[in-house]
């Protein structure tokens, strides 16, 4: 053999040999998810669980499904379909439809519940209570989506177990199954949750008892009713209030206050957002709230007043709501005053004036008010008849003046998704409505007390809080929607109430015009996302949309 | 006595060899003189030698017996001389050529006294590297008759007489005509029809005679390369190569255009062609080589050219051949300079509102909402305008942004090569710069290459070489596209003030940044500098007659690093601290083959094997990190560290691996059957264990009829050769770890600290296997006339099953797709190329007409998806239909006043669109949607015509495209260019109001936003994508030689060049769109003047 002959052919034999085992996958920038049958992934899978809340709470889809289109508020400057129930509520909608859509994302968030669940009976190593705490915040959690989709979408695909293979069979469970899962999920959680959770964020054991409250007095509004239900909403109501760390806050407004993570006893539970870029999120409840002030005389945009997508405009009946003389809750929701940020000379009702930085700018008021009121002051008013698309009375429980800059829709607040006040509320509507109207009574009471405006004097206090007092002939299944209006103004959850207390078409009819033009029964479902449909096997055959759409 | 005759010829046929040479001056016409009295024959014979040139052939001793000459003859011909010499002689002659045989006088050959003037003529034909070619055919003209050249390119035909004319003519070489006269021995060296080496293709592992190809292959010569300047190789594909479908989807600098061979197949997986530089696949694309360092691009479209690439031959495989060293006769090296200046024309921009008509669309879009009182202007200007825009309307200040942000692009390339060769060495050293300024502002590309490409020989067996490319470019704006922001931008307000201080938000509207911050010296930069490396190293033994091993190594490394910086001045800023970013990317991707080739001639067979053992990997390794908050702008992006807070850190891998064998055997008999046949597999990283390995094989079949010697008389055929192949090709379609169920990262907060989480991010799959294409190929290539009419036909039919499909999920799995080897598609076509010289002149450099005409044919079909054969109606995809439609309901008008009620009961108002209720149940669902259209066209042609004249030519390029739908960007929801919300600036449409009941477009609402923009505003956005563009018009002056000469140059040409002049579209011309190949982006002709110099 020449010397040659044998390079070349070592050369092949070398090759030959040695290249077998490239084909073998060297996963390096991801995780396998045999991960989660550890203890420390295990962990990691219940904070993913926690992650879907950011999907619904302080987004717009969030807003937009809960927010306008009710009594409470109606179109400002936004997209109209929502609020208007145009033709564009419908199954393709992105809102519903796209990836990043409600549903889609619930969906996901059911899913890692669901893989997270089943992959704690493979974790060993790990404190059993420990573990039965985590296990139970995912069963909160699971509950939670579940009972966010059962109300806005009714009978829907119920699945408790991870999706490990490509399936496209699903069908329409009826909403009376769904809610026995949330209410079986829930009762896992009261059993297994500590009072005082191990961090600010976590699910406790109240809101696990507050959630449940809130499913109980759902279902008694939805045909899956079960004749308890009231009663039991009350007591777990009235387990929240005596024996939870809760409690209401003296002054109302105190429990939007923004800063040192929006932690106070009234909050229950809250999705979590904060400055940490890396892992913060983005709460962008404020821009639909906000205002559009910016263009005003004497008024630019900055940070403390906000990005003004200007959707979410009050209705009248919202701004009447309130005896601003005894209520504090006018003032601690509504922002009617803006103070000038960039002085200068502007023409105002017809004069010159010169505008220093701190002069009020502009205010907005729920009266209409006389030419010679307005010749009167240096700045211009606007009352109802002068509300714009834009400029109204705002609703300032989701500015965001921490945000890192002016136009940063990136909002650091947490949005409050259960608290002490709305536990009041609960416990009243459900004494109420299960015939214990005195006890109801003694709920509202107390909150619209803490509610009273605080006084120079105590007696001046005093004195308001008990002009704020109802008596029990005022009680109605109308006036505790109007509390809760009062109380829980823009909380991500007015459409729900009027769904459940099947009052969505009649009060919308009344107090909203722009919504009651097309607004139909069919409206107090959403539409299933067509994606759904198209991708199940059978496609609206075996999963059909919601009458209507 | 035939064998003595025989003899004597052969023996004359020597004799006349050794006269010739000291006698060729000699003419038959040549007069005699003789004046002889008894003279010897043998003495006379000699004068008549001497005065002739004629050589005699004679017995000596039998010449003894002659009769002495006496004879008077004055200026008589030969014929004469010899009759009156050989009158009573016991002689005869006979005269063959330049010598007279003299014979003793028999009966027969008295008979045959009459003159037999036929000759033989023989030779050899080579090609112009002085390499022997067979097959040549060397007929006599105005006859059938003739010879072909046997392997070492000898021929002997036999004319009757001297006056007869040889034509000589072989594929891919220009035919020549020799006449006869006097000689015997006529040797050829055929010039190539081209000046590429026409003959040879090359083909995947190795280089075949073009009449042997048995696959669908086509090629784009050199020549055709440097006709027109293109900045990306890909260019020079659309319109040329039939069955290549080439769009440009963007014109900004530095990007690339897509290719898509005989329509899209796979589905989820690239549709994109394998490209395979200089022997090496790559993957890592095209943009960093310089197109006139190309020598040659062979598409290889069938699945028998391209099985040999097996697992990554699915779409066509493009063979890239780089120029190398020529040996010239001198030796010497020769330098050429090509280089080219240009100028970039906006010729369309977005048809948006100018000013005033804005102005009147918002009024309209609030007057719809009852937010806008006509009979009270003042007053309702002053609620819908804020002061800042109100001002600016009064005083007619409007700007059009799409003007402000662009410029006249320019470009400009320059090569110097050097080249030449020795015996043993070749070489070729290119250096390349290329610049693009593009012609939307702060967008350009630069582009610095060299390559230098090498062989040696050493000794006889060896031989090893090179082809390096070395490649920085630097790109400016690649992810920075302002246009779209442009064009949306509302026109009221200026972007100055009085004093020339650039205004922040011209209208007074908070979310309308002025664009122009962006262009404020310093204030945006999106820099990516890109360095490549590519080469290919190869090392050849010859161990035996006919067999040898080669080893070619091909490195591919690439690196990028990219510098984000946006100052607080600019639209994404907008006043906020300055923000930072980094990232780089090291991809090194190596390609190792082994390859054993063998081929043997033995009489009328010829095998060619070939044995390949091959490994290639590529390792993708990247980094980023982002920061904002800087607290000094002229860092930059160079001090990450100096920033208040971190953004976002990450960090990427990713690696796979191909193993591959595979064999080929052509087998050839006769020059006429040819049979190819290969076998490949290959495993992939990417597939679980047991699903890794993929076999691809492939058979063609090919039918030389023209080297039939039934078709020998057939003068006007000149080429026919018949193609039938099967094979079937792989495509991983899949991204590594695909088949891994894997966990994504998430990010909450608990204590208002971070709390990364896990989530189940996909699902395993561990079955995925290949997605194979089975495909057949029948082809006819033909020539007629000589060559003058070329071309090919080809039908193919491909089925690609096991697609790696996303099977959409319910999203209620919590999941929106899955991987999985689902469905099937099937792609049918036919193609036709076409060359022809319309008009040949006789003379040299007289005038020359060329056509060559492509057309291709496909069809799209999904035959089976996820669920079987069922539509898939959420990624609207169907059965018997198109990879890629649109679905969508279809618009049928506007509702007109009076029809209040019937718009109501489709859930919409008088002036908004009507949709059309297909399944009549009296509303507008789901149901409702049909197919639209399609998106890759069925027909596409290109037409390219060339005319010279002296020293001029000229080229006029044509393509076209019919059968499909586009979607104009600017009219697609959810954009604000289609929102008719009375906000953003759109494209200056027929909109409805009462006054103008139109049927075109709904009626503009204050506050509708682009998502979702108008009801079924999605219905807006489709046209048909047919055109007719007229694509290059080049017109090129070659000068004189001896001014060039006189230039010290060997030749110079210098050209001027329209890319892109004019379009035929009704998408253009009748709806205002921008251009039906890329609706986003204003259009551009290109006007280039450019120079080729050879030293």
């Amino acid at each position: 053999m020449t010397m040659k002959k044998l390079i070349l052919y070592t050369t092949i034999l070398i090759l030959a040999v040695s290249c077998k085992k490239l084909l073998v996958e060297d996963v390096r920038t991801q995780i396998s998810n045999q991960y989660l049958n550890t203890p420390a992934g295990l962990e990691d899978g219940v904070k993913a669980c926690y992650v879907a809340l950011r999907s619904w709470y302080g987004t717009q889809s969030g807003g937009w499904l809960t927010v306008f289109g009710t009594d409470e508020y109606t179109n400002g400057n936004a997209d109209p379909t929502f609020n208007n129930y145009t033709a564009n509520l419908n199954p393709a909608n992105g809102v519903f439809n796209a990836t990043s859509g409600v549903w889609a994302q619930l969906y996901k968030g059911i899913n890692t519940c669901n893989a997270v669940i089943a992959a704690a009976a493979n974790v060993s190593g790990m404190d059993s209570t420990l573990k039965n705490t985590r296990l139970a915040e995912a069963y909160f959690l699971r509950a939670h989506y579940y009972f966010l989709l059962v109300q806005t979408f009714g009978p829907l695909e119920l699945t408790l177990t991870p999706t490990n293979s490509a399936s496209s069979v699903a069908t329409r469970t009826p909403v009376k199954e769904v809610y026995s899962s949330i209410i079986s999920d829930l009762n896992f959680a009261i059993a297994h949750l500590p009072k005082t959770p191990s961090d600010i964020g976590r699910v406790s054991l109240a809101a696990a008892q507050h959630g449940l409250a809130k499913v109980y007095l759902t279902r008694a509004g939805s045909t899956a009713a079960e004749s308890s239900d009231y009663a039991r909403a009350e007591a777990l109501a009235e387990e929240v209030i005596t024996t939870s760390d809760a409690k209401l806050l003296p002054d109302f407004k105190d429990i939007f206050a923004q800063g040192a993570g929006e932690v106070n006893p009234e909050v229950i539970f809250s999705c979590q957002y904060s400055l940490n870029p890396l892992a913060g999120g983005g709460n962008n409840a404020h821009l639909d709230f906000d205002c559009g002030y910016d263009g005003q005389p004497g008024m630019m945009r900055d940070l403390a007043n906000g990005r003004p997508y200007a959707h979410f405009k009050p209705t009248a009946y919202m701004l009447g709501l309130y005896d601003q003389k005894y209520d504090s809750r006018f003032e601690g929701t509504f922002k009617t005053v803006w103070y000038c940020n960039k002085p200068g000379t502007y023409t105002i009702n017809g004069k010159s004036v010169q505008m220093h930085l701190g002069d009020t700018a502009f205010i907005t008021t729920t009266r209409e008010v006389s030419q010679s009121e307005r010749n009167a002051v240096s700045y211009k008013i606007f009352a109802p008849s002068d509300y714009t698309t834009t400029v109204w009375p705002m609703n300032s429980k989701f500015q965001d003046s921490l945000r890192t800059a002016i136009n940063d829709a990136n909002g650091t607040k947490d949005l409050i998704i259960y608290r002490l006040g709305e536990t009041y509320l609960i416990a009243a509507e459900a004494a109420f409505m299960a015939g214990h109207p005195d006890k109801a009574l003694v709920y509202v009471n107390t909150l619209r007390r803490r509610a009273a405006i605080q006084g120079a004097t105590p007696e001046i206090t005093a004195a308001n809080q008990a002009a704020m007092e109802v008596r029990q002939s005022d009680l109605s299944l109308s006036f505790f929607l109007d509390e809760r209006a009062r109380e829980l103004s823009g909380e991500y959850m007015r459409w729900f109430d009027l769904v459940r207390t099947k009052t969505l078409l009649s009060r919308v009819k009344l107090y909203n015009p722009a919504a009651a033009v097309l607004i139909k029964d069919y409206h107090v479902l959403r539409p299933i996302p067509q994606k759904q449909i198209d991708a199940t096997q059978g496609t609206s055959t075996a999963f059909p949309q919601n009458t209507g759409y | 006595m035939k064998s003595k005759m025989f003899l004597i010829m052969k023996l004359s046929f020597l004799l006349c060899l050794v006269t010739l040479l000291h006698a060729s001056a000699a003419t038959f016409s040549q007069r005699i003189n003789l004046h002889k009295r008894g003279y010897s024959l043998k003495e006379t014979l000699n004068e008549i030698h001497k005065q002739s040139g004629y050589s005699f052939l004679y017995d000596a001793i039998m010449l003894r017996s002659a009769s002495p000459v006496t004879v008077d003859l004055k200026n008589v011909s030969l014929k004469e001389a010899l009759e009156a010499c050989f009158i009573n002689q016991p002689f005869t002659y006979t005269i063959n050529r330049n010598t007279i045989v003299v014979t003793p006088k028999t009966e027969a050959s008295i008979e045959k006294a009459v003159i037999d003037q036929s000759v033989i003529v023989k030779g050899k034909v080579t090609n112009s590297n002085g390499d022997p070619l067979s097959g040549v055919s060397v007929i006599i003209k105005g006859t059938k008759q003739g010879a072909i050249t046997d392997e070492l390119g000898n021929y002997s035909v036999r004319l009757p007489d001297m006056d007869g004319t040889l034509v000589y003519s072989f594929i891919g070489y220009i035919q020549q005509e020799v006449k006869v006269g006097d000689k015997d021995v006529i040797n050829i060296t055929l010039q190539d029809k081209a000046p590429t080496e026409n003959e040879i293709v090359i083909v995947g592992y190795g280089t075949q005679q073009r009449k042997d190809v048995t696959g669908a292959v086509s090629v784009i010569d050199e020549k055709a390369l440097k006709e027109v300047p293109v900045s990306t190789p890909q260019q020079m594909l659309q319109g040329r190569v039939a069955g290549v479908y080439v769009t440009q989807g963007d014109n900004r600098p530095g990007a690339a255009p897509s290719v898509l061979i005989r329509g899209q197949r796979s589905i989820s997986g690239g549709n994109d062609p394998l490209y395979v530089i200089d022997g090496i696949p790559t993957t890592d694309g095209l943009s960093d080589i310089n197109p006139s360092d190309i020598k040659s691009m062979v598409v290889l479209k069938d699945a028998s050219a391209t099985a040999i690439y097996g697992s990554r031959g699915a779409n066509g495989v493009i063979l890239i051949t780089t120029a190398r060293g020529t040996y010239n006769k001198n030796g010497e090296p020769e330098v050429h300079y090509d280089t080219y200046f240009g100028v970039k024309k906006i010729s369309r921009y977005a048809k948006n509102f100018n000013g005033p008509d804005f102005v009147r669309f918002v009024r309209d879009a609030y007057e719809a909402t009852g937010n806008y009182d006509p009979s009270d202007p003042a007053a309702s200007d002053a609620k819908i305008f804020d002061p800042a825009s109100l001002e600016a309307i009064q005083n007619n200040q409007f700007t059009d942004w799409q003007r402000e942000i662009t410029r006249d692009g320019f470009t400009q390339n320059h090569k110097l090569s050097i080249l030449g060769a020795s015996k043993t060495t070749r070489y070729n050293i290119s250096l390349g710069y290329y610049n693009d300024i593009g012609q939307i502002k702060l967008q350009d590309y630069k582009r610095y290459s060299l390559r230098a490409n090498l062989d040696q020989e050493i000794g006889k067996s060896v031989k090893m070489g090179l082809s390096m490319l070395g490649s920085f470019n630097i790109q400016n704006g690649a992810d920075f596209n302002p246009y779209y922001g442009a064009v949306i931008q509302s026109p009221v307000g200026n972007a100055y003030d009085k004093d020339g201080n650039i205004i922040a938000f011209p209208n007074g509207d908070a979310l309308m940044y002025n664009p122009l911050t962006n262009f404020i010296p310093g204030n945006l930069i999106d820099k990516t500098k890109r360095t490549r490396i590519l080469a290919s190293l190869y090392g050849e033994i010859k161990l035996a007659d006919g067999l040898k091993y080669r080893v070619n190594f091909g490195p591919d490394i690439t690196n990028s690093r990219s510098g984000d910086y946006a100052a607080s001045l600019t639209t994404s800023q907008q006043g906020q601290l300055p923000k930072a970013s980094n990232s780089d990317q090291f991809i090194f991707s190596y390609t190792l083959e082994n390859l054993l080739t063998y081929n043997k001639t033995f009489g009328k067979h010829h095998l060619d094997l070939t044995g390949l053992y091959s490994v290639q990997q590529r390792e993708d390794e990247s980094t980023s990190a982002g920061v904002k908050d800087l607290p000094v702008g002229s860092v930059t992006y160079y001090n990450l560290g100096s920033a208040n807070t971190i953004t976002g850190v990450g960090s990427g891998y990713s690696k796979w691996d191909i193993l591959s064998y595979m064999a080929r055997a052509n087998y050839g008999f006769d020059n006429r059957f040819l049979v190819t046949l290969t076998a490949r597999e290959d495993g992939s990283s990417r597939f679980a264990p047991g699903h890794q390995w993929g076999f691809f094989p492939s058979a063609a079949f090919a039918y030389n009829i023209y080297n039939e010697h039934f078709l020998k008389n057939a003068s006007y055929l000149s080429n026919l050769k018949i193609r039938l192949s099967y094979g079937r090709t792989g495509n991983t379609a899949l991204s590594p770890y695909g088949t891994q169920g894997l966990l994504s990262r998430t990010a909450y907060t608990f204590n208002d600290e971070s709390a990364f989480g896990y989530m189940p991010g996909s699902i395993a799959n561990p079955n995925l296997k290949w997605e194979t294409t089975e495909s057949y190929n029948a082809g006819i290539d033909f020539g007629f006339f000589q060559e003058r009419l070329t071309g090919s036909l080809e039908a193919y039919r491909s089925h690609t099953f096991d697609l790696l499909l996303p099977f959409v999920l319910p999203t209620s799995t919590g999941f929106s797709t899955v991987t999985t080897n689902i469905g099937s598609t099937r792609n049918t076509g036919f193609e036709m190329s076409l060359s022809s010289v319309n008009i040949l002149s006789k003379r040299e450099k007289g005038f020359q007409w060329t056509t060559d005409l492509t057309a291709a044919f496909n069809k799209e079909e999904i035959l089976e998806l996820s669920a079987g054969k069922v539509d898939d109606v959420a990624d609207a995809r169907f059965i018997g239909e198109a990879v890629q439609v649109f679905y969508d309901y279809q618009k049928i008008g506007i509702w007109q006043n009076g029809q209040d009620e019937q718009a109501a009961k489709f859930s919409s108002s008088v002036g908004q669109i009507k949709i059309a209720d297909r399944n009549g149940n009296g509303k507008i669902d789901p149901e409702d949607r049909m197919i639209l259209g399609q998106k890759h066209p069925k027909w596409t042609f290109g037409l390219n015509n060339r005319f010279s004249f002296k020293n001029i030519d000229l080229g006029i390029f044509i393509v076209g495209q019919t059968g499909n739908l586009i979607a104009d960007y600017f009219r697609t929801v959810p954009n604000n260019s289609i929102a008719l919300g009375g906000r953003y600036n759109m494209i200056d449409v027929d909109y409805w109001t009462p006054e103008n009941p139109t049927n075109a477009y709904p009626q503009p609402l204050s506050g509708q936003s682009g998502s979702p923009g108008p009801i079924y505003g999605s219905t807006l956005k489709y046209f048909s994508g047919s055109f007719l563009r007229l694509k290059n018009i080049d017109i090129g002056y070659r000068l004189p030689k001896r001014i060039a000469n006189k230039m010290a140059a060997k030749s110079l040409r210098v050209y001027f060049n329209v890319t892109n002049p004019y379009v035929f579209s009704s998408f253009v011309h009748k709806y205002d769109g921008i251009d039906p190949e890329n609706t986003s982006e204003p259009a551009i002709i290109n006007y280039q003047l450019g120079l080729n110099v050879t030293f």
